[in-house]
């Protein structure tokens, strides 16, 4: 189990990297690089050097975002075999040997990875119709621009709110998955029953992980702007990297005790459905 | 609470600074000064305005000449949105030339119809982006001159500007008989203007009415008899001449109305209220009028200052005031003192957004959602700042905005940089998630982009685009008085731009007037790069072209000596010294000063300054270490640099370790949100 959050750590850093070696290179294309204070330069207060780098590397900022789009896609992908194998090991009953364990892990990555996308895809549509709702409202513009700007806010924050239901449900049919559905079809189907069946059960277990990994990131990031990169101490860089790093798996270790929990609700539930079919 | 403290202390240094200017320059010019509060009331006779003591003070009126004065009574339809007016102008012909013609400017026209110089312009590059869905006009129903009988004068108006006859915001006015230097005429008008829905500064939105432009106006007589008169383009503003408004406003009784000068009366009328506002001592007149209103009153320094604004809006009302609070002592230290009693800030509703962001004398019009700077945004404090400085750069110094827009807004833009640098620091233009953005930096980069588009003193319809204005106008005119502050000192440049000010109180000066006082303050050199970088397309790129170094050791090889043949083998180890050549090169036309730093590997530095003069300079090395980096403006003065990423050059170039940790960190976190 701590193997699998680890190689799950491990994994989106790596698949991290990944996606921020191009802005890397294009920074350190940019020049910054011959400055004796290199880019540190770019974390000084005021931003002189930093929204000079934006300027000059502008023109490449598209062709950036589109080939991290097709990279993000990849990594995407790739990350859902140690996702499979985290679930493996948390719905795991029995002691079994590493290799019936990875197969039964990789055997599920299709079906994970045929949940993430349509799990993403759903919050992705469902924030699109909030948006473009929350535009409408707002078009509506009277005077009262507070009333205005509130009610177009409510329409995103619902919007939110069911991308964020969308997710939780993504990961009960994951941990039904791990807990022994056929397929992810199957799967999709016996999660949206638990999530239909103990939606105030599940909240509970995915509110204090959520809680935690939030107020983390919130308290590194403020810890993060106390430690100030832009001076010159060499400390304060492997300090913040060290901290970033500890977020990362915090966040890792907070979903893995979510989608523990997750298994805990779904597991009685199945059970319960394949001893009354029996 | 750090970022805060130091924030403050910046501000607090920066102020105590500029303080200590101006009031160096105050006293010099103590003489030239006196509080104008005054005088402005006293209704001096025309004429009489510009003291004759020395020549210096002969450019400097006490008061402002009045030439174009203006009792008018209006009243507001507030479901029509029409205002019905009379008004009597008594105009002041202080040009050495009798003058057969008048030029009258009826901006609203610029809203009557597709055929307007105005509503030709490229919607979507001008100031604003929305384009009158009502239209709105202005009509001229009679004028008269008593003193020239009782014919109304009207009839006989022809096209200000020939070559484009369709445009209806410049007419020419001929007079049955020319009017002697040194008399004055009093005209009568009466007129009806219907306002545009909101575009640009004017118009209705809802029940909102800002209501400027809406008067028949004189065009600015020029000292030498001709008349500054143009069409009204999208890009370009206004000029006119100095005198008093006395203006009477009828209006629906729950109206609050904000204007120009300062309310002398109030007096109910059943459903109606009739306002009288007095103006002495400007160039404008405009007024707001909405019911929804709130209002906060706050005493600034002398200044009564009336804060309109929009339900839900308080916590805009203390960012304005804050920001008010500080910019106005400091500018009245560094530019002169702010010669009215009053000083009303309209916040309009978000419908009526294009009113915002704008200026006339007393009265500034702000703009922004209510929650600005809630999250680190300086926005509420930036466009009350502007508009504010606008009161000297536009107010009391009244150049031609449609000719020389840099000279309004160039100047304001600096003065807004220095002033909100001096108030936030750092952070001046956002602080806020661990980033902190200042003004010069944001400027400069607008600055740099459009650098060599066209020159920037060019008039304000003659940009292609006002995102070319803005950059140019705004952002490079700041940018280069930053630039000669850094160079040249922040005390002689602020001195510099003190006095012009100062110089041409209630007057009218050109880019010429300008650079003269410059040159007078700051040197030949610093005129010189000013009149280049504004009028000429100026440009300067330093960039470090290389870095060379080669061990410095005994000499090597086969010696024929005078004892016979020596081979002497090559040295090991490390050299006991390094020699080492930078070349630097200067691109462009201006020609400043730069120090160049150079680092050795030993992290030793040493500066060593170069003139700028000629296209390149070469500079040998000699150290114990070899050299690592040579850098030039080490301390980033020349922000009219056009590349700052050239300015250095390395042996051996640093990893962006710190730019890769951050987006690994934000890539960690983005696929948290995407993946299970």
């Amino acid at each position: 189990m701590i193997l699998a959050v680890l190689f799950d750590y491990a994994a989106r850093a790596a698949g991290a990297l990944v996606l921020a070696a191009p802005v890397g290179a294009m920074v350190a294309a940019s020049g910054i690089g011959n400055f004796p204070e290199g880019d540190r330069l770019l974390f000084e207060r005021g931003g002189l050097l930093l929204v000079e780098v934006v300027r000059a590397s502008w023109a490449l900022l598209p062709p950036l975002a589109a080939s991290s789009l097709v990279s993000g896609v990849v990594v995407f992908g790739a990350l859902t075999l140690p996702q499979a194998i985290l679930w493996s090991a948390l719905g795991e009953t029995a002691p079994e040997s590493t290799n019936t364990f990875l197969g039964r892990a990789c055997a599920r990555v299709p079906a994970f990875l045929a949940l993430a996308g349509l799990g993403f895809l759903a919050q992705i549509l469902v924030l699109t119709l909030g948006l473009t709702a929350a535009g409408f409202l707002h078009g509506r513009a009277t005077h009262d621009e507070m009333r205005t700007d509130l009610v177009a806010l409510t329409a995103l924050a619902v919007a939110a709110l069911l991308a964020l239901s969308c997710g939780v449900l993504r990961d009960v049919a994951g941990a039904t998955l791990a807990c022994g559905a056929a397929n992810g079809r199957a799967a999709l189907r016996a999660g949206l029953r638990v999530f239909l069946r103990s939606p105030l059960a599940l909240a509970a277990r995915w509110f204090v992980p959520a809680s935690l990994g939030g107020a983390l990131v919130l308290a590194v990031a403020f810890a993060v702007g106390r430690l100030d990169v832009g001076r010159s101490e060499g400390f304060r860089f492997l300090a913040v990297a060290v901290l970033h790093q500890l977020v990362v798996l915090g966040l890792t270790v907070c979903r893995a005790v979510w989608f523990r929990g997750a298994v805990r609700i779904v597991r009685p539930q199945l059970e319960a459905v394949s001893e009354a079919r029996r | 609470m750090r970022s805060k403290a130091g924030d403050a202390l910046l501000g607090g240094v920066a102020l105590g600074l500029g303080l200590l200017v101006a009031e160096r320059v105050e006293s010099a010019l103590a003489a030239q000064a006196p509080p104008n509060a005054a005088a402005l009331g006293s209704g001096t006779a025309p004429g009489a305005a510009r003291p004759e003591a020395t020549p210096a003070a002969a450019l400097t009126p006490l008061v402002p000449e009045r030439v174009a004065s203006y009792v008018m009574s209006a009243r507001l339809d507030a479901a029509a949105h029409r205002v019905d007016g009379t008004e009597t102008i008594r105009f002041l012909n202080h040009s050495p030339r009798a003058l057969s013609e008048l030029y009258f400017h009826l901006y609203l026209n610029a809203f009557k119809n597709d055929a307007s110089v105005f509503l030709r312009s490229p919607f979507g590059e001008a100031r604003g982006n929305l384009r009158a869905e009502d239209w709105g006009y202005i009509d001229v129903k009679r004028c008269t001159a008593p003193s020239l009988g009782a014919a109304d004068l009207w009839p006989a108006h022809a096209p200000g500007s020939p070559d484009d006859p369709d445009d209806e915001t410049d007419v020419r006015l001929p007079l049955p008989t020319p009017l002697a230097p040194g008399a004055t005429l009093e005209l009568e008008l009466e007129f009806s203007a219907k306002l545009p829905s909101i575009v640009l500064r004017t118009g209705y939105a809802g029940n909102f009415d800002f209501v400027a432009q809406w008067f028949p106006k004189l065009a600015r007589l020029e000292d030498d008899g001709s008349f500054a008169h143009f069409p009204f383009h999208a890009q370009a503003e206004f000029y006119a001449d100095y005198g008093d408004y006395d203006v009477t406003l009828d209006v629906p009784a729950n109206t609050v109305v904000g204007a120009v000068g300062r309310r002398v009366e109030s007096t109910p009328h059943g459903d109606r209220r009739v306002d009288r506002y007095r103006a002495e001592g400007v160039h404008d007149f405009a007024w707001a009028a909405w019911p929804e209103f709130h209002e906060v009153d706050r005493r600034v320094g002398d200044v009564d200052v009336r804060v309109l604004f929009p339900a839900g809006h308080e916590n805009n009302v203390e960012h304005t005031l804050r920001a008010l609070d500080f910019a106005l002592p400091r500018a009245s230290a560094l530019y002169g003192a702010y010669p009215y009693s009053t000083l009303t800030v309209v916040h309009p509703p978000e419908d009526a957004g294009e009113a915002g962001g704008m200026e006339y004398p007393t009265l500034i019009a702000t703009g922004g959602p209510w929650y600005s700077g809630l999250f680190g945004d300086r926005g509420i404090e930036s466009v009350t700042v502007h508009e504010l400085l606008h009161q000297w750069f536009y107010g009391l110094v009244a150049t031609n905005e449609a000719r020389s827009p840099f000279l309004d807004e160039g100047l304001t833009s600096y003065a807004e940089l220095r002033t909100l640098d001096a108030m936030f620091g750092a952070g001046s233009a956002f602080d806020g998630f661990d980033l902190a953005l200042s003004v010069t930096s944001l400027e400069r980069a607008f600055a740099a982009a459009r650098a060599e588009d066209l020159p920037l003193s060019s008039a304000a319809a003659a940009f292609p685009s006002f995102r070319t204005l803005g950059a140019l106008v705004y952002s490079r005119t700041a940018t280069i008085l930053e630039t000669l502050a850094r160079v040249y000192g922040r005390e002689r440049l602020e001195a510099a731009l003190g006095e012009y000010a100062r110089t041409y109180r209630f007057a009218h000066p050109t880019p010429n007037d300008l650079f003269d006082t410059f040159g007078r303050v700051l040197g030949a050199e610093a005129r010189r790069v000013l009149v280049q970088a504004l009028t000429a397309r100026g440009r300067v790129d330093f960039l470090v072209r290389e870095v060379q170094n080669a061990a410095e050791r005994a000499p090597a090889g086969v010696f024929d000596r005078p004892g016979g043949r020596e081979t002497v083998p090559l040295a090991r180890g490390p050299a006991p010294h390094y020699r080492g050549r930078a070349v630097i090169l200067r691109h462009g036309e201006l020609e400043l000063p730069v120090d160049i730093e150079l680092v050795d590997e030993a992290g030793g530095r040493r500066r060593e300054h170069w003139d700028g003069h000629g296209p390149l300079h070469v500079i040998d090395y000699r150290g114990d270490s070899p050299l690592a980096y040579v850098v030039v403006d080490p301390d980033h003065k020349l922000l009219l640099d056009d590349d700052l990423l050239d300015n250095a050059a390395a042996a051996r170039t640093n990893p962006c370790r710190r730019t890769l940790e951050r987006a690994t960190y934000f890539s960690e976190l983005a696929l948290g949100l995407v993946l299970p």
